[in-house]
């Protein structure tokens, strides 16, 4: 348990108590290079996200780092970096303007549902492999197990820079896993998988999408949240795979 | 490392439609009309809701501004010339204040706004948290260094983390989380003297480097316990600890107002003076109405309007740092803004010809009439400065140590009973320095017992010690400096310094 120091968690959006998360420099292996920067360009405005390989055409992300109000809708492109790190991509850089969402996203805003995907031109998966991804018939059964989140939030100014967070799942409500993970802003669309960072082969159980002052003040609880892996989502992203294979 | 505080709550699957959070994006700056002296002010209240973790860029990046050029002058030579005469101090304070007001240009929409020097250097801990961010990526710059094997020195480390980003966010400071909470701690400085002085403070790169580069060392501050009569350790060191901080080092204390509440309007005239120094505390005063054409204003995210009410600048100058700090005033050409210069008018469409300012750069008063060079031209200045000298004399006479000390506090800042007839210099001289009696860190507030004990000499104007454990910077012990730079190793126990 964080102790509550004084002045501690000032400013930051998503971080709960101490920020605790590591910087990632070396980004040329698994998994992180499988983890993407996203520059979402709509709307004549810049946004920053991120993204996760999900097959060798696939990048998964949340439902609104493609399609949103603030965007009048869908994006009209985005630049995706494998690995960035600071001024270095060491794998490129790749564009689409093919995107996916769940329904219940684009039609109802439902965050339950908060999900999205990147068809990629070019089998960028193949080379850098993609995550697995495992679907909870009851999300709950998450609820008090370890999840790591790694992406590229805005830190020192950037949006260049992959960090990582792990804790434990605190809990499940409005379809949505809440965690006192410390995220922040860019940070939409990161993977969580089960595990600690050092995980060799993980497992994508969620996506990130939402800072702590989306959380429902009935909930009393200081934590980030994002959309589980349903049976439901795990078909969609099956459909999209097939669909860009 | 489980952080939630609370599980009073029920797990439940419910999808539920949620309208997402995105409101439209909004207006926000005021215009500037050609020939007009009404100050465009810079807003965030443009920036519209977040949508989720999703985020906005380039809305209010700026570049970080250069870091501060000291004066020209050799520092030793600097310091006497400065203690002997009050008048060069105060053209010297001035100067100084100019040069942290130097305009940073900033694009919002297709406005340009004008941004001082200081509102771009990094906000430590009671900020955005910018100098947290640094040593987080310093460590973690450090260890990919060293994992690879690499030669680079921790100075050379440090200088690649503070050139590594250019720009700063200000979407992160105009927030009412970020200007309110300096304002929390400053209301509630009266029933919780713990709080009082603390605000939003402000670091220049190199202040900020230094820190880095003297990690290290700064980790075992804390534990050194050094106490008042301890030697320093060296002619060129005042800490065991810490090198000095280079002089283009400068930390800064911002204390913002909402413009709604009013700002309060004190008195520094000879009376006011005499009063201050014989009774020990400013007296509270009220609260007038003031236009953002008369405050450096800003806008919150929130849309609301948020008043510079003072301003702290230390700055690196001379080894025992100057020590300057502003204050709004209705009256603002009078006593201690009547020796303004003129050009300090042309920033920000003249607001900070609204403020006042006073200056310490010693302990000790070394010019014996401070007044007698201001009569001619500015009789009111000359008036209050000498009411200020003849009470401090006073003081003098009746405290065991004897010495005539300098003055310098800020009516809005050091509101605390005693704290009025500070010096800055004096009060930061215990930062980080260990207090025998109640066995732990020295707090600002000892020095303003009602009866300061013999190791608070004149509720701490006079000089009290022979070390200065973290160089006057109060940070250490405030924002938790070595502690910050401890978790940090921890987090690293295999990296090799």
């Amino acid at each position: 348990m964080k102790a509550g120091r004084f002045g501690a968690n000032a400013g930051l959006a998503s971080i709960i108590g101490d920020d605790d998360r590591t910087i990632l420099f070396e980004t040329r292996n698994r998994p992180e290079r499988m983890i993407c920067a996203l520059r979402i360009r709509a709307a004549g405005r810049l946004f920053h996200g991120s993204g996760w390989l999900a097959g060798p055409r696939l990048v998964m992300t949340c439902g609104h780092c493609v399609f949103h109000p603030a965007m009048n809708g869908w994006a009209e492109a985005i630049e995706i970096d494998p690995g960035l790190s600071e001024d270095l991509a060491p794998f490129g850089t790749v564009s689409s303007t093919r995107f996916s969402a769940a329904r219940q996203w684009t039609r109802d805003g439902d965050k339950a549902f908060d999900v999205g995907a990147i068809h990629l031109a070019e089998p960028l998966g193949d080379q850098l492999g993609w995550f697995a991804v495992e679907a909870a018939s009851d999300p709950r059964a998450l609820v008090g197990r370890r999840a790591t989140i790694s992406g590229y939030p805005l830190f020192d100014g950037v949006y260049s820079r992959q960090m990582r967070h792990d804790d434990t799942i605190a809990g499940v409500a409005d379809g949505r896993l809440f965690y006192p993970i410390d995220t922040d802003e860019g940070q939409s669309g990161s993977p969580i998988w089960l595990g600690d960072g050092d995980v060799a082969e993980p497992v994508v159980i969620g996506i990130h999408a939402y800072e702590k002052q989306q959380t429902p003040p009935r909930l009393g609880v200081e934590a980030n949240s994002g959309t589980p892996i349903t049976l439901g989502v795990l078909q969609l992203i099956e459909t999209w795979k097939q669909a860009t294979a | 490392m489980n952080k939630i505080r609370k599980f009073a709550w029920v797990t439940m699957i419910a999808a539920t439609a949620v309208a997402v959070g995105c409101g439209p994006v909004g207006t926000g700056a005021e215009t500037d009309t050609a020939g007009s002296r009404t100050p465009k002010i810079l807003s965030a209240a443009h920036l519209g809701q977040k949508a989720g973790e999703l985020s906005a860029d380039g809305r209010m990046i700026v570049g970080r501004g250069k870091d501060y050029v000291p004066i020209a002058e050799d520092p030793v030579a600097l310091s006497a010339r400065l203690q002997k005469s009050m008048a060069e101090r105060r053209a010297v304070a001035w100067r100084i204040v100019e040069a942290m007001l130097e305009p940073q240009k900033i694009m919002v929409g297709s406005e340009s706004f004008d941004v001082p020097l200081w509102h771009t250097w990094y906000e430590g801990k009671q900020g955005s948290r910018e100098v947290e961010g640094k040593i987080k990526l310093f460590f973690a710059k450090l260890k990919a260094c060293r994992t690879a094997n690499c030669q680079k020195s921790m100075e050379q480390i440090a200088a690649e983390t503070v050139a590594s980003t250019d720009t700063k966010d200000l979407a992160r400071s105009l927030t009412d989380a970020n200007l309110g909470r300096m304002t929390a701690s400053l209301q509630g400085a009266a029933g919780q003297p713990e709080n009082l002085g603390r605000g939003g403070t402000i670091y220049s790169p190199s202040f900020v480097e230094h820190i880095l580069a003297q990690a290290r060392s700064i980790e075992t501050c804390h534990s050194l316990r050094t106490t008042n009569t301890d030697p320093g350790p060296s002619s060129d060191r005042f800490s065991h600890c810490l090198a000095e901080f280079p002089r283009s080092a400068t930390m800064l204390k911002t204390v913002w107002l909402p413009l709604q509440q009013g700002v309060p309007a004190p008195r520094t005239d000879a009376t006011a003076m005499t009063a201050l120094i014989d009774g020990g505390s400013w007296p509270s005063s009220p609260a007038s109405q003031v236009g953002s054409d008369k405050i450096y204003a800003i806008e919150s995210a929130e849309g609301k309007t948020y008043g510079l009410r003072a301003l702290h600048i230390s700055t690196k100058d001379i080894r025992e740092w100057m020590w300057i700090t502003l204050w709004w005033s209705p009256s603002p050409d009078s006593d201690f803004g009547q020796d303004r210069p003129a050009s300090i008018a042309r920033f920000n469409g003249g607001v900070w010809a609204n403020y006042k300012m006073c200056v310490t750069s010693a302990f000790a008063e070394g010019d014996p009439a401070p007044w007698s060079s201001f009569q001619q031209g500015q009789p009111q200045l000359a008036a209050a400065l000498k009411a200020t000298h003849e009470a401090l004399v006073r003081r003098a006479n009746v405290s065991p140590d004897r010495q005539l000390t300098t003055w310098c506090s800020n009516p809005n800042v050091e509101t605390e009973s005693n704290n009025g007839m500070s010096n800055c210099i004096g009060c930061h001289q215990y930062a980080s320095s260990w207090d025998p009696e109640v066995n732990r860190l020295t707090d600002y507030h000892y020095t303003l017992e009602p009866n300061p004990r013999a190791r608070y000499p004149q509720h701490g104007r006079a000089k009290g010690r022979n070390n200065f454990a973290s160089d006057f910077t109060w940070s250490f012990f405030f924002e938790s400096t070595p502690a910050l730079i401890r978790q940090e190793r921890e987090r690293n126990p295999r990296m090799d310094w």
